[in-house]
């Protein structure tokens, strides 16, 4: 045998290898093949045997040749055991089999708005208040200028109760006037709560529905100062600093000079949606600063303090920053909304 | 409050106004457009016709058939069954394919005649409650054939439906709402018509007016006016009053009720011939005095009423609703005109009282304009010289309160208004608006105005923050700048309820639990079915319905509703709680976590599908008791009829109920359509505070290894698991560190009625590291005890 008939035949030999190397599928394939070209009866070890026929001169080079073949096998086969065993893994690990999941529940999103309303505030210095939900008409109305004898008193769609002289509360302001009369100024506070109103169910109204009261009494509070922290409430609350507030005059007993405030519509940036009635506005709170009459009644001087005050529906925040087109679903408590929301 | 967009232009010139600009300006201002309608939309294929012939129907008697030019080639072929049809009068005809507001007119077969469309009267058109015959259109010529009909009927107006806040009685009105206009637009507002020839007359010579009470009445203003032809209304009054809502009547009605509609003022007018004397008294009525009013509804007065009477009787409730005595009927040709000025908040009350809120009463509690009482007597008495050819007496019989001054003046201190507002004020700017709208400027100077507030603001611009709010107003909000305040640090303390809250809202949702929000609210028939204490609730007395009269006392039948919607929405694992209140009418309000849960856990590869059940709750329970760190309690029976008999049970502690929970009674469950179980919770907040504490305790443990021991015992079922872990743990010694139940077993080759318990015990010292020798002795005493004491067997 020459040298040029021994590398024809080392030739062939990977041709054959290289062969039945794509066979391999499994541990099993894997070994027959590993015996078949690096076993004691392998071909390969055979050529080694031929090697003492050929001069000393050649035996150099034809032992490099057959090495170099047989290091070819055992990379080829030691990367192939690699593959092997991945897909050996891959098929009794199958991550794609669902996990051994559990439920976490959540806040209602009423609640998730009255967290986040009450962390921006907390931060800007506010204090957080309660009160009680059958409230003195005196507090929801009589003290903040709302008296009897004033047809405002009739706008408010009252419950009435057959508890004397008490009120399911029409809104959170009552519990400005109890704040008042606990604490004296400076006052930064504000109150989430249930309010209730004799609102025919539709797809904006609830009878009972969540409201957050705002309020700042202090030395020189100016209107100027409620338009900043509205903006500030509501462009971190909807994560938004291009929104835009206009302010109408309206009318409040509680509040002179009085506003409802308008933010520019954040589901259609201000284009027009049937969210915002095409007009690209919502009309979102009533707002102003506290009437001389309020701090009459709860023994504060109007001639040295001044105040601003505010209420913002819950809902209504909920249903602009989740975009939830009907009130009515934050009653209905649908664990799929509650689950995503 | 609707009005017209042509009635409006008697007052302002609009011309080149863009309406939604407007409407805009006017929203800033505070006078919102609600709504802008337009009738004449409703309308459709209506035009002005000619009825050149008519013959008689062949198969009717009552039915007629016209031939109408309506500018066509071909003539119109109509039939009706109106009585006043005649030849040559123009009417308004609905062809084929018209819009008469929610009908269609088609072209039909009338008794086997074709009517190509409709002749239509004044109903038809929506300009009247009910007709009788068609419309015969006057002041129309042939050139006018083919036309449209919207301009003769007034149809082409708009009509603007304006929101009116409750203290702006001024705006209740077409002259006060172009008074606004006149901010936004700068344009002048011009006062309607009012001059007239009366005659030599004089109404304070005929007639005598008496005011007995002046703090309820301050003015008041009677003229006679007689010789009224009760003339048909003028088309163009009949449709600007149908247009806002209001109904014709008769003419001399029709004109008291423009005139309020346009000026504000409610006038009223008296059949004098039924009024005793021309006597005109306004006192407080009798106690008991019974009243019928015009609309035939009787009432029962006492002396806080203001009445309207002559010398004999009482002729109407001031300002509320005239009588039904002295009504314009049919006869009437002499009336007496009131204008007048009554107390608002008497008024108000009166109406509250009687339950009548009328447009009178509505405007009368609002508060009107003194000065308007001699402009709307004088515009209503030229209208009816007008158009009832009524001769109007010389002036009026008045009695006033001669102390009422309808102005005040106030002081505007440009300092204060700064300092309220945030921005420097143009004064002069600010001051001349004030004065186009009538305010009087008393006395200036740098720092301040003083300013005479006109008569129509009388009413809610009484101080100076009400200048300062017309100030922004004038000049607009946009004005004010945005700043920050300073706010001062104050309160900082932590609220403890708002911490626990916290605390187990976390706690519920990593139990899967979700918030949920309802209406605390329960019926009658609830409080009935679940044997509650309805005299211990808080009731409502004008409940929306029946479902939710009370206050609930019971949060849980709010969650069960919730429960219902979600089971039927195919929302098969419901585990739900509320953060609410339980509201009692002596004890007031306490705070309550209700939970609840039920239906099913779905099958996955994991585990098989499977009820939930009491086991589901009871990790709530345990977490609860130990989130309150509570030692020394005892659970005892609830027996509250929405449990079911055996499974209910309070958590006590120092004899506070801290929380109860059980199974809720398969027969009240039942009824929300539940056949699984369904178990609720009740957490009371109050008296869980009086054992949660935010501060934690540190406890030291061991940093030596453990050794585990598991113990087996064989034991009658009857034997509780709990039993037998107390006895461990009370004989394992003190290096037991925790006590597990790892398994249970059941067999039949364990005996009958017997259980295999399976227990780990872990031991560990705070010393050393433990050798088996050190509990040797404790498995041993352990072993023995649990054999003696249970008559249990080792399980090998």
């Amino acid at each position: 045998m020459t040298i040029d008939e021994l590398k024809e035949k080392l030739d062939k030999l990977k041709k054959e290898f290289e062969n039945d190397l794509k066979d391999v599928k499994d541990e099993k394939t894997w070994n027959e093949l590993r015996v078949k070209y690096l076993g004691k009866k392998s071909k390969i070890k055979s050529f080694f045997r031929f090697i003492g026929k050929f001069s000393s001169e050649e035996r150099k080079t034809v032992g490099q040749l057959i090495n170099s073949t047989k290091e070819y096998f055992e990379e080829k086969i030691e990367k192939m055991k690699n593959d092997v065993e991945e897909e050996k893994k891959r098929i009794d690990f199958d991550i794609t089999l669902p996990g051994r999941k559990r439920d976490i529940g959540k806040d209602h999103p009423v609640t998730s708005v009255m967290k986040i309303s009450k962390e921006i505030f907390l931060k800007m210095g506010f204090d957080v208040k309660r009160g009680p939900e059958v409230e003195k008409e005196w507090n929801n109305f009589d003290a903040l200028n709302i008296p009897e004898s004033h047809p405002a008193r009739d706008e408010q769609d009252t419950f009435y109760l057959n508890k004397k002289k008490s009120v399911l509360r029409t809104h959170t302001s009552p519990v400005q006037i109890r704040t008042m009369l606990d604490e004296k100024p400076p006052i930064a506070m504000i109150a989430p709560g249930k309010v209730y109103r004799t609102d025919t169910i539709d797809a904006s109204h609830l009878p009972v529905f969540h409201q957050i009261e705002g309020l700042l009494v202090d030395k020189d509070v100016k209107f100027s100062d409620l338009k900043g922290v509205l903006y500030k409430y509501l462009s971190v609350f909807f994560n938004d600093k291009s929104i835009k507030l206009r302010f109408y005059n309206n009318y409040f007993p509680f509040t002179e000079p009085s506003a409802e405030m308008h933010m520019s519509c954040v589901l259609c940036d201000g284009n027009g949606c049937p969210a915002c009635s095409y007009s690209g506005w919502i009309e979102l709170l009533g707002c102003g600063m506290v009437d001389p009459n309020v701090f009459k009644a709860v023994d504060i001087d109007p001639e040295k303090y001044t105040g601003f005050a505010f209420g913002v529906g819950v809902e209504r925040l909920a249903m602009l920053k989740y975009g939830i087109p009907d009130i009515r679903f934050f009653q209905e408590n649908d664990l799929r909304m509650l689950k995503k929301l | 409050m609707k009005i017209t967009l042509n009635w409006l232009e008697d007052f302002i010139d609009l011309n080149g106004i863009d309406l939604d600009d407007l409407s805009e300006k006017l929203g800033s201002q505070g006078l919102e457009v609600e709504e802008i309608i337009e009738p004449g939309k409703k309308i459709k294929d209506v035009y002005i016709g000619l009825i050149t012939k008519i013959e008689n129907h062949p198969n009717a008697d009552k039915l007629k058939i016209c031939h109408v030019d309506i500018g066509k080639d071909e003539k119109l072929q109509l039939v009706t069954g109106a009585s006043n049809v005649k030849e040559k009068v123009f009417v308004p005809v609905a062809v084929d394919g018209a819009k008469l507001n929610e009908h269609d007119i088609k072209k039909v077969k009338l008794r086997g005649k074709i009517s190509e469309g409709m002749i239509c009267s004044l109903e038809e058109l929506g300009l009247e409650e009910k007709s009788e015959g068609i419309y015969i259109m006057e002041n129309v010529s042939r050139k006018d054939i083919g036309k449209v009909v919207h301009p003769y009927f007034g149809l082409d107006d708009k009509v603007i439906d304006f929101e009116i806040t409750s203290n702006r009685s001024d705006c209740l009105s077409v002259l006060g709402i172009a008074r606004e206009i006149s901010i936004a637009t700068g344009r002048q507002i011009k006062l309607p018509e009012t001059t007239f020839e009366s005659t030599a007359k004089k109404s304070k010579e005929k007639l005598k007016v008496n005011i007995k009470d002046y703090k309820k009445c301050y003015n008041y203003t009677a003229r006679f006016i007689e010789n009224i032809s009760l003339n048909k209304t003028p088309l163009w009054m009949k449709t600007r009053l149908e247009l806002v809502g209001l109904r014709s009547i008769n003419i001399v009605v029709d004109i008291t009720n423009y005139v309020m509609w346009e000026i504000g003022l409610p006038l009223h007018a008296f059949d004098s011939e039924l009024v005793e004397n021309n006597k005109i008294i306004i006192r407080e009525a009798n106690n008991g005095e019974d009243f019928i009013t015009l609309t035939g509804e009787e009432i029962c007065l006492n002396c806080s009423n203001l009445m309207i009477a002559d010398s004999k009787k009482s002729i109407a409730l001031a300002g509320v609703v005239g009588g039904l005595n002295t009504e314009i009927n049919e006869k009437t040709d002499k009336v007496i005109l009131e204008a007048a000025l009554f107390d608002p908040v008497n008024i108000r009350a009166t109406a509250k009282e009687h339950n009548l809120s009328t447009d009178s009463s509505y405007r009368f509690e609002r508060g009107m304009d003194y000065n308007i009482v001699k402009v709307a007597s004088d515009r209503a008495s030229f209208l009816l010289n007008k158009y009832a050819d009524a001769s109007v007496y010389q002036g009026v019989c008045e009695d006033k309160n001669s102390d009422f001054n309808p102005h005040s003046d106030v002081l505007l201190r440009w300092d204060r208004a700064e300092k309220l507002l945030g921005f420097e004020i143009p004064k002069e700017e600010v001051i001349q608006k004030f004065v186009s709208l009538d305010y009087d400027v008393i006395q200036k100077d740098n720092e301040s105005v003083k300013l005479r507030v006109p008569s129509y603001r009388y009413w809610d611009v009484k101080r100076e923050v009400d200048l300062i709010e017309e100030t922004v107003r004038l000049i607009g909000y946009h004005n004010i700048p945005m700043t920050l305040p300073r706010i001062k640090i104050k309160n900082v303390e932590v609220d403890k309820q708002e911490y626990f809250k916290e605390e187990i809202f976390k706690f519920l949702q990593s139990y899967g639990f979700f918030e949920t929000k309802t209406f605390p609210f329960i019926s009658e028939k609830e409080i009935e079915e679940l044997a509650l204490d309805k005299n211990r609730l808080v009731r409502i007395k004008n409940p929306m319905t029946k479902d939710f009269e009370y206050m609930t006392c019971e949060p849980l039948v709010s969650l069960l509703k919730i429960a219902e919607l979600n089971k039927k929405r195919s929302n098969e694992k419901i585990k739900i709680y509320e953060w609410g209140k339980k509201y009692l009418k002596k004890e007031g309000e306490s705070f309550f976590t209700s939970i609840l849960l039920t239906g099913k856990i779905s099958k996955s590869i994991y585990k098989n599908d499977r009820e939930m059940d009491f086991f589901d709750l009871k990790p709530i329970l345990d977490g609860l008791i130990e989130m309150l760190d509570l030692t020394g309690y005892r659970w005892e029976k609830s027996n509250r009829k929405i449990w079911s008999d055996d499974s209910s049970y309070y958590l006590v502690k120092n004899n506070l109920k801290i929380l109860e929970y059980g199974k809720i009674d398969p027969d009240y469950t039942e009824k929300f359509d539940f056949e699984e179980e369904v178990w609720g919770a009740y957490i009371f907040v109050d008296e869980s505070l009086e054992f949660y504490e935010i501060k934690r305790k540190f406890r030291e443990f061991s940093s030596y290894p453990p050794i585990y021991y598991d113990l087996a015992f064989i034991v009658d079922k009857k034997i509780t698991a709990g039993e037998i872990k107390n006895l461990i743990e009370e004989k394992a010694g003190n290096y037991l560190e925790d006590l597990k139940i790892f398994d249970i077993y059941e067999g039949e080759h364990l005996g009958k009625d017997k259980r295999s318990i399976a227990f780990s015990l872990i031991f560990r010292s705070k010393e050393k590291t433990l050798q088996e020798d050190d509990i040797n002795a404790n498995i041993k005493a352990v072993i023995k005890s649990v054999k003696e004491e249970f008559g249990a067997k080792l399980r090998e």
